[in-house]
């Protein structure tokens, strides 16, 4: 019975080897445990030796050629006859080698995905969202207990909130042929109706392009006008002395630029650490009382505005609030505020007087309880110890959230802001 | 490098004759084991090259009479510390080997369940305490065993098995010299075999006479002629009563490794003409000639014991290639005891 | 229930166990007449002899070896390690052998051994002795790595731990050997694996284990007077890392900090904040932060060791921030 000689592996890295020479030749007798061959491995030369006695019949693999470890290279036949036929015959059958074992059984795939969880979460239990996709919420002035989560756990992940804006998407560009939709609210997709012209030419309307800002701006105002009680403090106050301090200040060399809008706000912060009820907000169900004073000041922009924030206002003087107000209205103008710029703001002053506007009701910025409407200085006939003046007046109208300010609180603020713009001294000591 | 490792010669000489006390079937049983020892390592030889062994494979063709001779003294309530190169060492102690084979093909039926392989064999119920990797790793395990027998105050000795290299490490320096503090019932034998993988001894030791160590560490040091199985198993003996009275040995063995340090080693660092200048020695050939002097032995037995033997091996063999492999549900099995779920 | 000190807790839970099971012996440098270098053994020798109180040479290899072939071949033993600095010169036995040899051999063997040593640093002890390197051995499979805090917990978990069939490295801290605290009577054991809760709150998780419990707990004590609620959570043991109470605290708080000594990257911490990632997800306002040793081998002028430690004013400092105060 023959026996086939096979590549032996000579080092636990081997994986093939070359013949480097054959020691004996086809017909020489072989006996166990002699060495036959030389292998080149991965590692060194090595010697290979014979597990069989008999006649080294057929050789397979010649000198310098290679095989993977375990192929046959050789065969030995047990005598001279069995050698005879196997060198002029065709090949033995080979004995039953030790084969390899089965290769382990790949685990069986996992089922298949569980099915997504879409549905409103209740409204304290913690929505799970990826920290991408609540950036990407934010960003998109999204409110992720809207959107249906199909990650892992039903949570939120960024392609279900981009799936959502796609849902919702605002009419854009593609939409010029359609009618003008509304304002895109969160709970419907928008109309679309098929055109359809109008048979008088119509007002010739296209839908605009809005921004992002624009379309919070709309939201939020909606949002703010609708939803809270609020109430309206007129005062009419006397800037002469305002004004004469503003002009001491532009004509002392070296002072630093302070505008109108850096007295008011300096005043509304004195004013609001005097009354500290106004300083505060709404904010969920119940009236919040903020630690710092934080004026925000609304800044028209080309399309839409912003309300960056002057901090701890209070704090600073005249001429670091005016410094704070210009960094902040350039960086507003090139479209660089950062969200520090105009987040965490307690109480907001928005001024149309350069507009010749003379008294205006703005909405709240929530979640803010107050905001205050400057109006033009303009010269205006007052009576003043009975005797009837011309004198520099502003008029200032106080909008506030009854659920947190109410009018006795917000008039005395205001009486204490008004005295602050009257002696103006006091703002800067 | 040749006439280095020929110069270390044992204090007792390969002729002389020797006297036997033992009964015949006791010397045969000696025998059959030598030549188990050989076929089975030549067997493992086999099948490492046909792939069906892995990793690493340290073999003990040639060291057989050190081997059983130290090693078959033992009682069953002895122990065994021993290194990497322990297939015969796990044999002489009486392990089937069908499952020291199904170990080395990594069996669910193997001694170590698989989990070991060639390095690290363990027989419990037969007091051998494994098989470790890392040079001299295994001699502060030996000193441990030799504490325990003491504190227990038991009638029980251990045989700590180590090599030349390994007499080089600091671990052995610290186990021996605990071993000798505390008078420990330890049989420390130093396999010698002459060369630390590819390094022989006087390239690794200031003083390469390592049994002269045992001066240094209070206990009984000498040198055995380690291709002669009585030789050695007088020895062993000896140091077996000196243990149970309170005095460690240190054995020498100088014997001969045939292969490589492993499969993989091609054993450039020796010549050819070393290695037959050794064979010539051969402890098994040896022993045989010493008992067919004595009468003790004939071709008969010899043919018959090697025949039963091959078929031993193979049976071996069969038994391993026949088994499972471990299946990987059990991969965490064993590695602590009643853990906690959290672990 | 009556106040012992951390010391005397380790020394009573010794001597209550060799008491109990007399195949309990502990071994290790100056344990006997000199009573331990942190004199936790101290009146061992005399009651128990010099058998059950082996005094070694100073080999930690040659130590932990011991204990381990002694704990394969019937016994129980408790070897100590001077500090864990020296335990690197033993590594290869605790690592390669005793953490290895259960699963090695396939179950046929089991090593009920346990290694006490004290880490951490303070008092000027320079580099090579103020180094805390458990985290090492929790990276091990095949071994325990248990830390307590409190002398109750010292005492109870020291119990369990010798009772326990695994090898376990048992640490113990250089400046809580004083800190008193009560201690239960009688038989007082700590489940092994199980993290403690020292303080409840609500606003933040500090996890914390060994010296710096206290210190976090310290910690909590001033933010409360901020009006700030940290919950405390001491782990107990770093392998088994209880993983489901630090979890529970986060899903409350929302918020995580760890404070540990011993280096910043690749530390004890930075397996918490793995787990915490892992499976606290959704629960996380801010990342997991860690409050470490500075990344240096320790100096000896005070003014530099100080900077190299974890403080209690960084903690709260990095609590306040991670809560929106400045």
């Amino acid at each position: 019975m023959a026996t086939e000689v096979v590549m032996p592996r000579l080092s636990d890295t081997m994986e093939t080897g070359t013949i480097a020479k054959w020691l004996k030749n086809v017909g020489d007798q072989v006996d166990k445990g002699e060495t036959i061959a030389e292998i080149e491995t991965d590692k060194a030369n090595m010697e290979m030796e014979s597990y069989a006695s008999g006649i080294l019949a057929k050789i397979t693999v010649g000198e310098g050629q290679s095989a993977g470890v375990g192929e046959p290279i050789a065969v030995i036949a047990a005598n001279e006859s069995e050698a005879k036929t196997l060198q002029n015959g065709p090949q033995p059958e080979a004995p039953e080698t030790t084969g390899k074992d089965e290769p382990d059984q790949v685990p069986p795939d996992q089922g298949p995905p569980s099915q997504p969880q879409i549905g409103k979460t209740e409204p304290n239990e913690r929505i799970k969202a990826s920290p991408l996709a609540r950036r990407l919420a934010q960003e998109h002035e999204i409110n992720l207990s809207d959107v249906g989560g199909t990650g892992p756990g039903g949570r939120i992940t960024k392609e279900d909130v981009l799936s959502f804006l796609k849902q919702t998407a605002p009419v854009g560009q593609a939409a010029q042929q359609q009618a003008p939709a509304p304002a895109p609210t969160r709970q419907e997709a928008p109309a679309r109706r098929p055109e359809q012209p109008q048979p008088s030419g119509g007002r010739g309307g296209q839908p605009v392009e809005m921004t992002r800002m624009q379309r919070t701006i709309a939201r939020r105002m909606t949002e703010a006008r609708f939803s809270k009680p609020d109430f309206v403090l007129t005062v009419d106050i006397d800037m002469t002395a305002a004004r004469q301090l503003l002009q001491n200040i532009a004509g002392t060399a070296n002072a630093p630029k302070v505008g109108p809008n850096d007295l008011l706000i300096k005043a509304a912060a004195l004013a609001l650490v005097r009354h500290p009820k106004v300083n505060a907000g709404w904010e969920g169900d119940s009236i919040v009382r903020y630690n710092r004073v934080n004026v925000g000041f609304a800044v028209a922009l080309e399309d839409g505005l912003v309300v960056p924030v002057v901090r701890d206002a209070d704090q600073k003087s005249l001429g670091e609030i005016a410094r704070d107000a210009k960094e902040l209205i350039d960086k507003a103008r090139s479209g660089k505020l950062a969200p520090s710029d105009y987040e965490d703001g307690t109480f907001t002053i928005s001024n149309l007087g350069m507009y010749g506007i003379e008294q205006f009701t703005p909405i709240i910025n929530p979640p803010e309880a107050c905001i205050m409407g400057v109006g033009a200085i303009e010269q205006r006939p007052v009576v003043v110890d009975g005797q009837v003046t011309i004198r520099d007046r502003m008029r200032v109208s106080l909008a506030c959230d009854h659920r947190v300010i109410d009018g006795a609180q917000g008039a005395q603020f205001l009486r204490t802001f008004v005295g602050l713009l009257e002696n103006p001294m006091l703002t800067v000591l | 490098m040749t006439a280095e490792a020929t110069r270390l010669r044992p204090h007792t000489t390969h002729n002389q004759k020797v006297e036997f006390h033992e009964s015949r079937d006791e010397l045969h049983a000696m025998f059959r084991m030598m030549v188990l020892i050989r076929h089975f390592e030549d067997k493992t030889y086999e099948m490492y090259t046909r792939a069906r062994i892995g990793g690493y494979c340290h073999m003990n063709h040639g060291e057989e009479a050190t081997v059983v001779g130290t090693i078959g003294p033992l009682r069953q309530q002895d122990w065994i510390v021993s290194f990497y190169r322990e297939h015969g060492h796990i044999l002489a102690r009486g392990t089937d080997p069908k499952y020291v084979m199904a170990e080395l093909f990594g069996k669910e039926t193997g001694v170590a369940h698989g989990r070991g392989g060639s390095m690290h064999l363990f027989d419990a119920s037969r007091h051998f305490m494994g098989g470790y990797g890392i040079v001299a790793g295994q001699m502060p395990l030996g000193l441990g065993v030799g504490w325990s027998i003491k504190y227990r105050d038991a009638d029980e000795v251990i045989l700590l098995l180590t090599g030349d290299g390994a007499m080089a490490n600091g671990a052995s320096h610290e186990s021996l010299n605990m071993i000798g503090l505390y008078r420990l019932p330890v049989i420390t034998v130093v396999v010698n075999n002459l060369y630390g993988m590819g390094t022989t001894v006087d390239r690794s030791a200031a003083n390469p006479d390592l049994w002269k160590r045992g001066d240094m560490y209070a206990m009984h040091g000498v040198q055995v002629d380690g291709m002669d199985v009585m030789a050695v198993k007088r020895t062993m003996a000896d140091a077996m009563d000196r243990a149970r009275k309170g005095e460690p040995s240190l054995i020498e063995a100088i014997t001969y490794r045939y292969r490589g340090h492993s499969v993989a080693d091609a054993a450039r660092y020796r010549t050819r003409e070393e290695v037959e200048s050794w064979r010539d020695q051969d402890p098994i050939e040896r022993f045989y000639r010493q008992l067919s002097d004595a009468g003790m032995i004939a071709e008969d037995d010899r043919k018959a014991i090697e025949e039963s033997v091959d078929r031993q091996v193979e049976d071996a063999v069969e038994f391993a290639e026949n088994s499972p492999q471990p299946d990987p549900s059990g991969l965490f099995d064993a590695l602590y005891v009643n853990p906690p779920a959290n672990v | 229930m009556p106040e012992i000190t951390y010391r005397q807790a380790l020394h009573d839970a010794l001597r209550e166990e060799m008491q109990r099971d007399d195949k309990v012996f502990l071994l290790g440098e100056e344990i006997g007449i000199f009573g331990g270098s942190y004199k936790v053994t101290e009146g061992l020798l005399d009651e128990f002899g010099s058998k059950r109180v082996l005094e070694t040479p100073i080999a930690e290899g040659g130590i932990i070896g011991l204990a381990t072939g002694s704990a394969m071949t019937g016994l129980r033993p408790v070897a100590e390690i001077m500090t864990i600095n020296f335990i690197i010169v033993g590594m290869d036995q605790l690592v390669n052998n005793a953490a290895k040899i259960p699963y090695m051999f396939g179950g046929e063997a089991r090593v009920p051994l346990v290694v006490r040593t004290p880490s951490g640093a303070g008092h000027q002890l320079t580099a090579q002795h103020s180094q805390v390197l458990e985290v090492w051995f929790a990276y091990v499979p095949g071994m325990y790595v248990v830390a307590p805090s409190t002398p109750a917990d010292a005492k109870g978990l020291l119990k369990a731990a010798i009772r326990n069939d695994n090898p376990i490295l048992f640490v113990e801290n250089v400046l809580l050997y004083n800190e008193k605290g009560e201690v239960p009577e009688g038989e007082h054991v700590v489940e092994i694996g199980k993290a403690d809760i020292k303080r409840q709150g609500e606003d933040l998780t500090i996890i914390a284990y060994s010296r710096m419990v206290p210190l976090a707990l310290e910690a909590a004590d001033v933010l409360a007077e901020e009006g700030l609620s940290a919950e405390v959570v001491d782990l107990r043991s770093l392998r088994p890392l209880d993983v489901d109470t630090i979890v529970e605290s986060v899903k409350k708080t929302n918020r995580a900090l760890v404070v540990h000594e011993g280096w910043y990257k690749y530390g004890a911490g930075a397996e918490v904040v793995a787990q915490l990632q892992e499976h606290a997800f959704d629960y996380l306002d801010h990342p997991v932060e860690r409050i470490t040793g500075a990344e240096v081998p320790l100096p000896y002028a005070t003014t530099l060791e100080r900077a190299a430690l974890p403080r209690m004013e960084d903690v709260v400092e990095r609590a306040r921030f991670m809560l929106g105060k400045r």
